[in-house]
This record gives C-alpha cells, sequence and structure tokens, in this order.
C-alpha cells in the first residue's frame, strides 16, 4: 500500500507536465494549422498568425512551475495529496490547452478575412487562458500545504 | 483522437468568407476551389461527390425522370454518414419540391397521382393531400411559402429566387451550427458557395436585361434616327 501512495505520488508530480505538455502540442497543432491555411489566403500578417497560434503553449509552462512546487520527498503520507492536485492540474491545462487551440484557430480563421477584428477575436482564447491560470495559481497556493 | 475531430482546421481556414448578396464577384473562383478541395480525404470526397450529385444542379443527370431521381436521392440519402449532412440535404430537397409543387400548380397541372414518385422528404403526401390549399397546409412548417406564392403569381423571378436562395442559406446555416472545421463545414462551404455562385449569376444576368430595357427606353429606335438623318 504504502509503495503505492509514493507510485501515486510520482505520477502527480509528473501529470502537470505531461499532460499540459499533449495539450499544448494538440492545441498548437489546431492553431497551427489554422494559420498555414490562412497564409494560403492572404499576402501579409504571416508572423501574426503563428503568433496566435503558440498561444496555447503557455499551459505546458505553467506544467512545469506546477511540477517544481510539487516536488519533493515523496512519502506514503503526501502522495495522495501530490496525486490529486497534480493529476487534476494536469488535467485541466490539458484540456484548456486543446479548446484554446480551438479558439485560436476560430480566431485565425475570422480575422485573415476581416483583420480589423484580429484583437476581439482572441478573446474567447484569453478567456480560456484565464481558466488556466485559476489551476494554476491555486495548485501552487495547495502545493505548499502539503507535508514533505 | 481530438485532431481526428477537426481534420479540415487547415482547409477551412484556407478559404474566404462568402456572403449570399452584395457581392459582385465570388471571393474564390471554381479553379482555385477545386484545387483547395485536393485536401479532402479520398472517402470524404467520394461522398462530397455523391451529396452534389443530387443537390447541385450542374452534377444532376438530366437524363433522369422524376422516379429515377427520387429513388437515387433516398439511396444517397441514407448513404450519407453523418446525420447533420443527411439531414441538411433532406431539408434542401424538401424545399426544392415544396417549390416544384408551387410551380405544378401555378403551370395548372393537377394533383400528382398517389403513389408516384414526384418529390422527396417527409411532407409529399401532406403536400398532395393539400394541393389546392394556397400554402399545402404547410405554413407552419415553412412559413415563407405564402410569400414564394405571391411572387411566383405576380411573375416576380427575381424575388422568388432571392427568397429561395435565401431560405436555403438559412437552412444551411441553422444546420452548420456547432461544425467549424470538419466534413460538415467543408460540404455547407461549398453549399453556400454554390448559393452565392447562382445569385451573382443570376444578378448579373438580370442586370444585363436590365441594361437592355434601359437602353431601349433611351435610345430612339433605329427607324427614327434614319428619319431624322
Amino acid at each position: 500500500m504504502n509503495e503505492l501512495m509514493v507510485i501515486l505520488g510520482w505520477l502527480g508530480v509528473f501529470a502537470p507536465v505531461g499532460l499540459g505538455a499533449i495539450g499544448s502540442a494538440i492545441g498548437v497543432t489546431i492553431a497551427g494549422q489554422a494559420a498555414i491555411g490562412a497564409m494560403l489566403e492572404t499576402d501579409s500578417g504571416y508572423g501574426r498568425f503563428v503568433g496566435v497560434a503558440a498561444i496555447p503553449s503557455s499551459t505546458v509552462i505553467y506544467g512545469i512551475v506546477v511540477m517544481f512546487s510539487l516536488q519533493r520527498t515523496i512519502t506514503p503520507e503526501n502522495g495522495a495529496g501530490l496525486f490529486g492536485i497534480g493529476i487534476l492540474t494536469g488535467l485541466a491545462l490539458a484540456y484548456t490547452s486543446v479548446w484554446q487551440g480551438k479558439a485560436c484557430a476560430s480566431a485565425i480563421a475570422a480575422s485573415k478575412s476581416k483583420p480589423e477584428i484580429f484583437g476581439l477575436s482572441l478573446a474567447p482564447a484569453a478567456i480560456v487562458e484565464g481558466f488556466a491560470v485559476f489551476t494554476f495559481v491555486f495548485a501552487l497556493v495547495l502545493a505548499g500545504n502539503i507535508k514533505g | 483522437m481530438i485532431l481526428h475531430t477537426e481534420p479540415y482546421v487547415m482547409l477551412m481556414a484556407s478559404l474566404p468568407s462568402i456572403r449570399l448578396l452584395g457581392e459582385k464577384a465570388l471571393p474564390i473562383n471554381p479553379a482555385r476551389l477545386t484545387e483547395r478541395m485536393k485536401m479532402l480525404e479520398p472517402a470524404d470526397r467520394d461522398e462530397l461527390f455523391a451529396i452534389a450529385s443530387i443537390l447541385s444542379w450542374n452534377r444532376i443527370d438530366t437524363g433522369d425522370d422524376d422516379a429515377a431521381y427520387v429513388a437515387r436521392a433516398e439511396r444517397i440519402l441514407a448513404s450519407i454518414r453523418s446525420d447533420t449532412l443527411r439531414e441538411a440535404a433532406l431539408e434542401r430537397l424538401e424545399i426544392r419540391t415544396l417549390i416544384a409543387a408551387l410551380r405544378r400548380r401555378h403551370a395548372g397541372e393537377n394533383t400528382p397521382v398517389s403513389g408516384t414518385a414526384w418529390g422527396i422528404g417527409r411532407h409529399v403526401e401532406t403536400i398532395r393531400r393539400n394541393w389546392t390549399q394556397p400554402d399545402f397546409g404547410m405554413a407552419r412548417s415553412f412559413p415563407w411559402i405564402a410569400q414564394a406564392r405571391e411572387q411566383l403569381e405576380s411573375g416576380d423571378s427575381a424575388g422568388l429566387e432571392r427568397l429561395i436562395l435565401d431560405v436555403t442559406w438559412r437552412a444551411a446555416g441553422r444546420h452548420e451550427f456547432g461544425h467549424e472545421f470538419d466534413f460538415e463545414a467543408v460540404v455547407f462551404y461549398l453549399m453556400r458557395w454554390q448559393l452565392a455562385d447562382r445569385w451573382a449569376r443570376y444578378d448579373a444576368d438580370a442586370a444585363a436585361v436590365r441594361f437592355a430595357q434601359l437602353l431601349d427606353v433611351a435610345l430612339p429606335p433605329a427607324a427614327s434616327i434614319q428619319e431624322a438623318a
């Protein structure tokens, strides 16, 4: 039982990075495909499209920071806490990243024909980013309460 | 798996937005559109051609009689994998059935014989039973039918064409909701492109006729010019 708790603890420590990286990879791929498509139709603003496509990569950075905050000597006593915070943080980061990628793809597709809405079209992606930030901040707060 | 549900992000992002009315020229020409459609997976391309063969006027086999066309359309409708596309295609064919009924009745044709394949969809029998009613008893499902009948009877063919395109455009918009980068989105884009293309052509033809009429009014006949000379 003790060994299982330690294994779960390790899973929890690395989950924010692993799941965050999976989400970021998918999100950036979706938005990146939209950026490439938009480049076929426009004659300028390529850098802007690529910049928007990179937005979902922020979640893996949050995941790295959360991982460092969870990193400590893993014991049977703190394994469950690390697992709970780490897994749920990782899932939330992955999920927000994928949907942020879709929001970015929509923003790119819309603003290529109507450049004046470029800033406004990013609002949904920014709101989704807010949810990832909530997860990040409160994971850090709770990580400080785990003994070890 | 997530990427699998959004397979055409790049394709859809590479297509310009289309409006139905007010554009003199389409934002993407047929050659370029065909080129872009090469990004479709073979299975999706086959399904697209199948759908086009019953919906697109320039792909419908004009050698078919009504019964053959109805049988083919029903077979293809049943084979469409996406529920959204099947429902959208069916609704479009139902709109055509209703317009065809209006035109047939306006031309003086009698009630279609029961059991004959003259239309497609869920309302064929209702229309047949209510043939003598002005709106075929379909005003609740198709609130625009009274306007269509008035335009047909008054000879306002441009107004009727615009109404049909507008109704079809809005129907596509209803079904399209929630589909942004998938195969359904591609099919709806092509449907919209065809509607805009049809209106642009109709608009150009109508403008040419109107221009000729204005010329007739503004310029004196050739005979009176010769007399004046």
